[in-house]
């Protein structure tokens, strides 16, 4: 009597002791591993605004204080206190931590097989996909493979170095893809052989290593599980999303009681929007700059489908400017307060075409060859003349390979305007500095290729873990 | 009846008796004297006696005869009637009062040197029989000096009796009991209730700033109700908080503070300070202990009395801001300065300028500013007022207290008020002679309006009220606002601080009921057993609802207007919390001079805290604000528990009154720990030595000279119920287009957390000198927290940003000298009590592996580490703004730095600025405290004055980050004006340029924004008047009193302080002290009050 009278569990939450039993208990947290994608650290918010406002692409509609950071984010300044990079790093690893945990359960638990394949499978490829995000983000990153269940341990790691990082999340990709499902009908958002393979083919090409790239992506295509819409603007359509084209999404649903929304959405209105059916200050972010827009081919139908340039308020005034122009590709009205339910498309089938093209092109260039073929099935959607070798039109041609990688990168652009590809497209094609540093004021140099590690990760493990050059 | 005027009584008679009848007497007499004796056949006067006087007076000779053999004589003419003695009485009457000439009942009249005594009745008589015309009597009552009067049969006397200003003290509640004050061992400060009414303030604990040694009590927010926070020796604990445990009645309640609490009802509050007075606490003693003891009947004394105070409040400072000219200039002078910044020219037109740095036609359009003072908008004059009634009364076997209170405060910020209602009931009863039953019940309700007053500029009033210029009015004809939001031109979206006024409600209630029961059997001499039971239930309930409603800039074409969408919640906590306490106290003497008392007790407690919250958006309108009306966004409820079980014993000693000890041991055992660590033992030893009480000791002018010393243990038990387990937490995600839980861990487990351990030292004095007139208490102490329960901040790669641990040890040492005068007696009395104390701080070890901690307010704003103080301010050394080109190339510089801009120092000397050179900028803790308390009387008239000051203490006003901020999108503090402008216009060289665009380190935590939070305080000045006993009558009453009264009516602080209130802390914890963040201003309140009794 006396011991249980001071012996008391939890009421309102579960705990480490009664938990990772069963099935279902696994399946809850799977699910907690892949809801860490919609933290605002990873594809809530940061890492398209990394992608897109770190570059020539996107610039902020309004420079509030509450914004500073990401205005910062967009002109290359960013501190090492930045809640950007802060929250980058906590969520992301937050995600790590829960694949980790869920890998270092299961082996014992007493669930089928299948299942045991499968979730940690998922959790492999999440593990990878966050991996990979912050080794893009950060270079050298703490490598933490395992549930760690003291402080004292924690403080034992340093910085991993990149290559040892990209390790991992190719073993990881490895050992997920034969094991993931080649389709989830049903049950849309968990991941497939398919992600796994594409994920795969990015990390290679990002690697150079253009042959396993090649093999890769190769394996998507022949699955035929995966097809280009038709149609450019029916992409954007979120109430057909998980479409033919989608290989990996991150879910979003508007849902005024849960927060499973879409909060990129509204935040991609312009400024001070009028037009939504409520109030709001939340936009002005990711708005298109006019090197974006002059960056559209004439004909191209993804201008119009992606971005607009301007908006007309009710009394018939249009808004023109930097206060006017808005991205458009998320467009799915948030209901009040409950958010958007546009998906954010982590990977898509006209990714992984663009990715092959490249890596043949990276392996030789062969004139009118595949990769052209790929290239050209990409515009011909966007409504575009293809590009051949020696083509008459010089805006057409593409007679080297060299041509054919600047090709690549202008389509690429386009394509995945504001998707968050276009700063890692140039970091990984070796351009971001030659390409962006001078449209940047005060320039841009190779430390900046890096974001700052987060002041508070310094602070509390100073031993172990330095800054970034350029960012002390 | 007698009559002494005969002479022949006087004349000299001699009697000799031998063997003989008495009768025989009256014969020898009658023929010395001729006078006639009469008298009946008497038993006594035929007893044989034998006697012989000589030469004495008839009279005397008739005394000696008669009186031994109980007979008396009668003149009746010249004859002498000898008769039996009848019962002869004198009668000795009077009236016993206080001071107040109000009667005082129940007050104990003895005869000196004989059995007879008496007690006064409700009307303060007394009336007493006795052989003799006179007697000296002594008149003696609790909480009274003793008073002795010789008093004769043949008049009314009055006796006044002066209350004893230190018979409070004269037992002292400690744990679990009481005892004599001078028999203490320990530090125990106490305040009587009396001396707490003084102050006009909603809860008790504000009353008793500055009045306790050791004690630092903050009044860190002005909102109505705001329970100050109380600091009993220094800070010890890092996160587990440092709050004192209040305990009510003998009923532990937690360390919330008891805002809820009516004033009016507290007899006593005694501060535990030291381990051997707090350790039987256990694992809750480690901050101390304030002990509340409320008011009880009392026997044969029916007592009605009313207490009643109006106050108005006003504001105790206004800041100095920029008028709507000067923000004007300021605010194009920003945009400006950024867009040349950018490679434009100064007087470039709009149309040549990025939006971000056009200038709004607003700005300049003079015609359509609605020129407004926002802190004259805001600050309103607010009633305040106080009742009180109470009934009490009883007699031997029954006595009873009711009393009601209500206690209303309106806030200086209008839609913010705090109204408290109470009521208790206390009844004592004996049934049987050595059975005493005990019972209470106290019950409060508060009900609050809060204003959205704190918070930054875009969601609470004050930052509003700050940053939104005076170019604006309030709502325009069409109920729109205007307001930077919608506004454009690069301007910060400051809302108008009337839109939170008008559109914002936002209520509490609370309702709480304390109540317990409690019995005593005395089994035999000095043993007694004892059972209580109690509980205490506190419910709140929030309910706020945000009204739709517009924003808008009439006169400005570009404005984007807005509606705000209407939205609400509900939120409850109830808190259910019993106790069981069992104790058994057995004192006893062995020989003459060893005295025992000791108490043996188990007790259980345990608590079930239950919350619910529901959000609503989108309602249709604003008519309706119950949540039904809208759309749920958002509905859970949650449960937790704790328990203790705790066993715990005393014994004090005493030999002679002269050598005294005191040894305490509990053991606690504790839901909220690791299952390793359950148990914790708490053992405390004290020891006293009362030197004047020894015969040796002979020095005339020191009355009373005590030294004492303590040590023990105590524990701090402060942490969330569940902290030892690792808990999970649910996330939402969608799979198949279907919402799922996703399940994740949230905590890290650690099966070895434990309370903190608090060890303290403790040595002091007690002096009274010339009488007591000279009271001197001063002690030292060393508390040493070790095993700190620390929420550490560790690698996120953890998947948690903090874990907590026992890790880290925090020393605090101290000096805490009271020192009480009787300055001057008699009709114009004056007493002072002073006290002032210090406290040194030290942070011994931390973390893992002993990192500072580093911790963010508004921003990374503070560390704590190793070998300083607790929560130091971090951040750069501000040290004024480069002039020149050249100045910020000849200094360590940002790369964006450019004159005007701030300068900081480069403190690792690396030759750049980085984060690094961020550095000690200075800390919240004070160097010492002090209070002076100065009480006048005059006759009918009494004059008190209460100042308390802190000196020392360091303040960052980060508020200043956007009301100092230079960017000109929002309004600024006064000293933008002198600014920075250029090289030939350099301001006062301290305040950097206006510049719309934030580059460097201008809003990183720096010395810029470092102010001196010292003050001195006149907390209270209070004149009375006690009506004369006439007058009184007069009126039907037998005492009243009034009295005029300013609370907090100056407060003096250093030039350089810039905020409103210098107690101010806005992320108030150990390791953020001392931010100042847009908080709720205090006020000065003057106030008139009556005090009357029936």
């Amino acid at each position: 009597c006396k011991k249980d009278f001071i012996a008391l569990n939890p009421i309102s939450n579960a705990n480490e002791e009664n938990f990772y039993k069963t099935e279902d208990d696994f399946t809850n947290a799977i699910y907690g591993a892949y809801s860490s994608l919609k933290s605002n650290g990873i594809y809530n918010d940061y890492m398209q605004l990394v992608g897109d406002l770190r570059s020539d692409n996107t610039e902020m509609g309004s420079t509030a204080s509450s914004r500073f950071a990401f205005y910062e984010l967009s002109q290359f300044q960013v501190q090492q206190t930045s809640e950007i990079v802060e929250s980058i790093w906590k969520d992301h690893y937050v995600g790590i931590r829960r694949a980790n945990t869920i890998l270092s359960r299961i082996n014992d638990a007493g669930i089928s097989q299948n299942s045991k394949n499968r979730i940690t499978a998922e959790s492999q490829f999440l593990r990878a996909l966050y991996y990979f995000n912050l080794v893009r983000v950060f270079g050298n990153v703490p490598l933490v493979t395992k549930s760690i269940q003291t402080i004292e341990e924690s403080y034992t790691y340093g910085r991993t170095d990149v290559k040892t990082v990209y390790n991992q999340i190719i073993e990881d990709l490895l050992n997920a893809a034969p094991a993931l499902p080649l389709t989830v009908k049903g049950e849309e958002g968990r991941a497939t052989q398919g992600a796994a393979n594409a994920l795969l083919g990015k990390v290679y090409l990002t690697l150079h290593d253009y042959q396993n790239a090649k093999t890769s992506l190769e394996k998507v295509i022949s699955s035929k599980q995966y097809d280009i819409l038709p149609d450019y603007s029916s992409l954007w359509n979120a109430d057909a999303k998980n479409h033919k084209e989608s290989i990996f999404e991150v879910q979003f649903k508007t849902n005024l009681t849960a927060s499973t929304g879409s909060q990129f959405t509204e935040r991609y209105t312009p400024y001070l929007f009028p037009n939504l059916p409520y109030s709001s200050t939340a936009g002005g972010y990711n708005i298109p700059r006019e090197d974006l827009i002059n960056a559209y081919e004439a004909t191209d139908l993804r201008k119009n489908a992606s971005l607009k340039e301007n908006y007309t308020k009710k009394d018939g005034t249009v808004v023109r400017g930097l206060e006017g122009r808005y991205t458009y590709k998320f467009h799915d009205m948030p209901v009040k307060g409950g958010g958007a339910d546009d998906n954010w498309p982590v990977l898509r089938y006209a990714d992984v075409l663009l990715m092959y093209a490249e890596s043949l092109n990276e392996i030789s260039f062969t004139t009118d060859g595949e990769a052209f073929k790929q290239l050209n099935a990409i515009r011909k959607r966007a409504g575009l003349p293809e590009k051949t070798f020696s083509n008459a039109n010089p805006l057409l041609a593409i007679n080297s390979q060299e041509e054919f990688r600047t090709a690549i990168e202008k389509e690429r652009r386009v394509e995945f305007a504001f998707e968050g590809h276009r700063w890692f497209d140039l970091l990984r094609t070796g351009k971001a500095i030659a390409i962006l540093g001078p449209k940047i004021k005060t320039g841009l140099v190779a430390e900046q290729l890096l974001l700052p590690i987060p002041l508070s990760q310094i602070d509390v493990n100073p031993d172990n873990i330095k800054q970034n050059p350029g960012y002390q | 009846k007698q009559s002494f005027g005969q002479s022949f009584l006087k004349n000299l008679v001699h009697v000799n008796l031998k063997d003989q009848k008495l009768k025989e007497a009256f014969s020898q007499l009658n023929k010395q004297t001729n006078v006639v004796f009469l008298y009946a056949d008497l038993e006594e006067l035929n007893k044989k006696v034998n006697v012989n006087m000589e030469e004495i007076p008839l009279q005397n000779a008739l005394n000696q005869l008669l009186t031994a053999h109980s007979l008396t004589y009668e003149l009746d003419g010249n004859k002498i009637l000898i008769q039996k003695t009848k019962a002869i009485r004198n009668t000795l009457k009077g009236t016993v009062v206080d001071e107040l000439q109000k009667p005082l009942p129940g007050v104990t009249v003895k005869v000196k040197g004989k059995s007879m005594v008496t007690s006064t009745n409700t009307e303060g008589e007394f009336s007493l029989t006795t052989d003799n015309i006179q007697e000296t009597l002594t008149f003696s009552y609790i909480g009274f000096i003793t008073v002795e009067k010789l008093v004769h049969s043949n008049a009314l006397s009055n006796i006044r009796m002066k209350a004893d200003e230190n018979s409070l003290d004269n037992v002292v509640v400690v744990g679990y009991g009481t005892q004599l004050k001078e028999q203490i061992t320990g530090s125990i400060a106490t305040i009587s209730g009396k001396e707490i009414q003084k102050s006009q303030v909603g809860t008790f604990t504000e009353a008793m700033a500055g009045k306790l040694p050791g004690v630092q009590i903050s009044q860190i927010t002005g909102v109505p109700g705001a329970a100050p926070s109380i600091r009993i020796r220094g800070t010890g604990s890092i996160t587990a908080g440092n709050e004192p445990l209040y305990v009510v009645d003998g009923f532990p309640l937690g360390k919330e503070a008891l805002s809820n609490f009516n004033m009016g009802d507290i007899e006593s509050v005694s501060v535990l300070k030291d381990a051997s007075s707090t350790s039987i606490y256990g694992s809750r003693g480690a901050n101390g202990v304030i002990i509340v003891t409320t008011k009880r009947g009392e026997q044969e004394r029916t007592n009605l009395t009313l207490s009643s105070y109006f106050g108005i409040q006003q504001i105790s400072k206004k800041l100095d801001l920029l008028s709507p000219d000067e923000f004007i200039d300021f605010a194009i002078e920003s945009r400006n300065n950024a867009w040349e910044y950018l490679g434009g020219k100064r007087d470039d037109p709009n149309s040549l300028r990025s939006p971000l740095y056009q200038i709004s036609p607003f700005f300049t359009d003079k015609d359509s500013w609605v020129i407004t003072n926002w802190q004259d908008e805001i600050f309103d004059i607010a009633p305040v007022r106080d009742h009180q009634l109470s009934v009490s009364g009883g007699s031997n076997t029954l006595r009873y207290l009711v009393s009601g209170g209500y206690y209303g405060q309106d806030g200086i910020i209008r839609n913010s008020d705090f109204k408290r209602y109470s009521l208790r009931t206390n009844i004592d009863a004996q049934p049987y002679k050595n059975l005493n039953v005990s019972g209470s019940i106290n019950t409060t309700i508060v009900n609050q309006k809060n204003a959205q007053d704190e918070g930054q500029f875009g969601n609470g009033i004050i930052g509003s009220m700050i940053n939104f210029p005076g170019i604006f009015g309030g709502q325009n004809a069409d109920g729109s606002y205007p307001s930077f939001r919608g506004f454009g031109y690069g301007v910060s979206e400051v809302p108008n601080p009337l839109e939170f006024i008008n559109e914002y409600n936002d209520k509490t209630k609370q309702f709480r009921t304390i109540a317990n029961l409690s019995a005593q059997l005395k089994l035999a001499k000095g043993l007694s057993v004892k059972s209580m039971i109690g509980i205490d239930y506190n419910l709140s309930q929030n309910n706020t609802f945000i009204n739709g409603y517009k924003y808008n800039v009439p006169n400005n074409p570009n404005h984007v207007s807005g509606t705000t969408i209407p939205s609400g919640s509900y939120e409850s906590l109830s808190d259910l919390n019993w106790l069981s306490e069992n104790t058994i106290n057995y004192n006893f003497k062995l020989g003459n001079n060893h005295n025992f008392e000791t108490l043996g007790g188990f007790t259980a407690q345990k608590a079930s805290i239950e919350g619910a919250g529901i959000t609503a958006t989108n309602f249709p309108n604003n008519l309706v604000p119950t949540l039904n009306a809208g759309q749920i966004t958002g509905a859970s409820t949650s449960r937790s528990e704790w328990s203790l079980l705790s066993y715990l014993a005393r014994a004090n000693y005493n030999y002679g009154d002269r050598y005294f000890a005191s040894a305490t041991i509990r053991t606690d055992g504790s839901s909220r720990f690791g299952d390793n660590k359950r148990w914790g033992i708490f053992p405390s030893l004290s020891v006293g030595w009362m030197l004047s009480n020894e015969e040796f000791f002979d020095v005339s002018w020191i009355n009373f000279l005590k030294l004492r010393s303590s040590f023990g243990l105590s524990g701090n038990n402060e942490i969330s119920n569940y902290g030892s387990i690792g808990l999970l937490s649910y996330s939402d995600y969608i799979i198949g287009g279907n919402l799922v839980s996703g399940i994740s861990p949230a905590t890290l487990s650690n099966k070895n957390l434990s309370w903190e351990r608090s060890e303290q030292f403790d040595i002091g004095v007690d002096i009274g000198l010339l009488k007591n007139r000279i009271n001197l208490v001063v002690d030292a102490y060393q508390r040493v927290n070790n095993n700190l329960l620390l929420n550490v901040s560790v690698p996120s790669i953890l998947g948690v940003s903090n874990s907590l641990q026992n890790i880290g040890k925090v020393r605090n040492r101290g000096l805490e000298i009271s020192l009480n005068t009787k300055n001057t007696t008699g009709k114009f009395s004056w007493n002072t009590e002073l006290n002032i104390s210090t406290n040194r701080n030290i942070v011994l070890a931390l973390g893992p592996k002993g990192d500072p901690i580093i911790s963010s307010s508004n921003g990374v704003s503070h560390i704590t580490e190793i070998g300083k103080p607790i929560g130091n301010f971090l951040g750069y050394i501000f040290d004024g703004v480069y002039n020149t080109v050249q100045e910020v190339n000849d200094h360590p510089h940002i790369s964006t730095d450019a004159p005007g801009d701030p300068m900081v120092r480069d403190v690792n000397g690396d030759g750049k600025i980085t984060s690094d050179d961020r550095t000690i900028l200075g800390n919240n803790q004070p160097d010492f405290i002090y209070g002076v308390n100065n009480n006048f009387s005059y006759g009918s008239f009494d004059l008190g004055i209460m100042i308390q000051g802190v000196q020392g203490a360091d303040i960052m006003n980060l508020g200043m980050r956007q009301s100092m901020s230079m960017t000109g999108r929002t309004n600024n503090l006064g000293i933008a004006r002198d600014r920075w402008r250029s090289a030939e216009q350099p301001g006062n060289g301290s305040v950097f340029k206006a510049i719309t665009d934030v580059r460097g380190v201008r809003r990183d935590a720096s010395s810029f924004y470092m102010q001196d939070g010292s003050f001195l305080r006149v907390r209270n000045i209070t004149l009375g008047y006690n009506f004369t006993s006439s007058l009184t009558k007069k009126l039907g009453l037998s005492a009243a009193r009034i009295y005029a009264a300013a609370q907090n009516p100056f407060t003096f602080t250093n030039k350089n302080y810039l905020g409103y209130n210098p107690e101010v802390s806005s992320y108030h914890n150990a390791l953020t002290p001392g931010v100042d963040y847009f908080n709720y201003p205090l006020s000065k309140t003057y106030s008139l009050g009556l005090n009357i009794t029936f």
